[in-house]
């Protein structure tokens, strides 16, 4: 029984020519990174379209790729700069339709509807905030990673992203409160 | 939600995880043919031939994009260097050379910069094309740099009848390079733009060690011209690329 192989030793399996290995890391990475993107852009054809070109820029850069170096990183910045891209690009914002949330009366069982319109609350919360708050929101909690990392992969230093993290969670707790269906 | 990596565990923030519960995960059968779209994207490239310079490591990249300068201007310099080269006084030279090639290098590098890293402020980008114009003419309209050159400009033609072979010259000597660093640039975004102000650079530093006409107009026109022309040229390439997508 062979181990499980890690990132890192995919990535440069790959860097060496095996398909597999591509393969192996985008079922492992495409969900997350999608579920990362999904948030950001609150479109499911764009998340889809962004988490392709993640995958698509890191087959680029995979020469880049050190022996010591780490994976999880390089992805969730590649895909936090093609989300930023768009944005730029794009040069607007999704308006969100508070008055429908109101509108939308929650069934007293958790049914699929209810934990899909949970879901698009925080959508609506995130997307309140701005980029730079919502980026930390997103790698801290979301994806876990420690501010340290964080700060990395934004470009900031730690006590900036911090400080960032902290306004973002008190933000959104009261943006949750007045959002959320009575 | 694990917490072993947080350095600052929130409990009260577990309302985050409840409420994204519901979000739509990706199937099977969407990561299958997500994956087919991403395999045929990186089938598409590994087709075209040039498209792999690309893919170079990126100190390869910066190396073979400064090389290419490097050669056009020894090659100008060594081939077709301006008449009054050696009356040149050498703190002069190295100020011009000096300038020009560093911002030129930097241009380079932040082209080139790694989309796994954090990127470069948009504004940065800008603030390097405009300083790249902003030498060009420092060059050409600084008093005491060009108080050597052997000639003056035929004052029988006009400025732009007298400056057009050396604007010519310039776009031609930069171009080379703008295609080469278009082909090892990896698709980042305002690219294109910090290529042109590097070209540019290039086909002006092309001409300051092949042109010994001096006088302001003659400078302007026909040496600095290179640098905007190639860098606004790339910017309303880039507002269209934008606007298509």
């Amino acid at each position: 029984m062979t181990a499980k192989r890690t990132d890192e030793e995919l990535m440069l399996a790959y860097v060496d020519g095996d398909q597999a290995a591509f393969r192996e890391l985008f079922e492992r990475w495409a969900p997350i990174v999608h579920g990362l993107t999904r948030r950001h852009l609150r479109d499911e054809d764009l998340a889809r379209e962004v988490t392709q070109q993640t995958f698509f820029k890191l087959h680029g850069a995979r020469n880049d790729f050190r022996r010591d170096g780490k994976l999880r990183p390089w992805l969730l910045t590649i895909a936090m700069n093609l989300v930023r891209e768009h944005w730029r690009r794009s040069k607007r914002r999704q308006h969100v339709e508070l008055d429908e949330q109101r509108e939308a009366a929650p069934e007293p069982m958790r049914s699929d509807l209810e934990l899909e319109q949970r879901a698009q609350l925080l959508h609506d919360a995130l997307a309140q905030l701005p980029e730079t708050q919502r980026e930390v929101v997103e790698l801290h909690y979301f994806q876990e990673r420690p501010y340290k990392e964080v700060a990395e992969i934004v470009g900031s230093s730690e006590g900036a992203v911090r400080v960032r993290a902290h306004r973002a969670y008190r933000k959104l707790e009261a943006l949750l409160r007045n959002l959320a269906p009575r | 939600m694990s917490e072993a990596l947080r350095d600052e565990p929130e409990p009260e923030l577990a309302f985050l995880d409840d409420l994204d519960a519901g979000a739509a995960e990706l199937s099977a059968g969407d990561l299958d043919a997500l994956f087919a779209d991403v395999r045929a994207d990186v089938d598409k490239s590994g087709a075209r031939r040039l498209g792999r310079l690309a893919e170079q490591p990126t100190p390869r990249r910066r190396l073979f994009a400064l090389l290419c300068f490097v050669l056009i201007a020894a090659g100008t310099a060594a081939f077709s260097p301006r008449a009054d080269l050696a009356g040149f006084p050498p703190l002069t030279l190295a100020a011009v050379v000096g300038s020009i090639g560093s911002l030129l290098t930097l241009a380079v590098v932040i082209a080139f910069r790694p989309i796994y890293l954090p990127a470069v402020s948009r504004w940065t980008k800008v603030g390097l094309a405009v300083a790249a114009i902003g030498v060009a003419l420092a060059v050409a309209l600084l008093p005491g740099l060009h108080d050597h050159v052997a000639a003056r400009p035929d004052q029988a033609l006009a400025p732009w009848q007298h400056a057009l072979p050396c604007f010519g010259f310039g776009l031609l000597a930069g171009l080379p390079a703008y295609a080469l660093l278009r082909l090892l640039d990896r698709g980042a975004p305002f690219g294109r733009v910090l290529a042109a102000a590097a070209a540019g650079l290039g086909g002006n530093l092309v001409l300051e060690l092949h042109c010994p006409v001096g006088g302001p107009s003659h400078l302007v026109l026909g040496h600095a011209m290179v640098v905007l022309v190639f860098v606004l040229g790339a910017a309303l390439v880039e507002r269209l690329v934008v606007r298509r997508h």
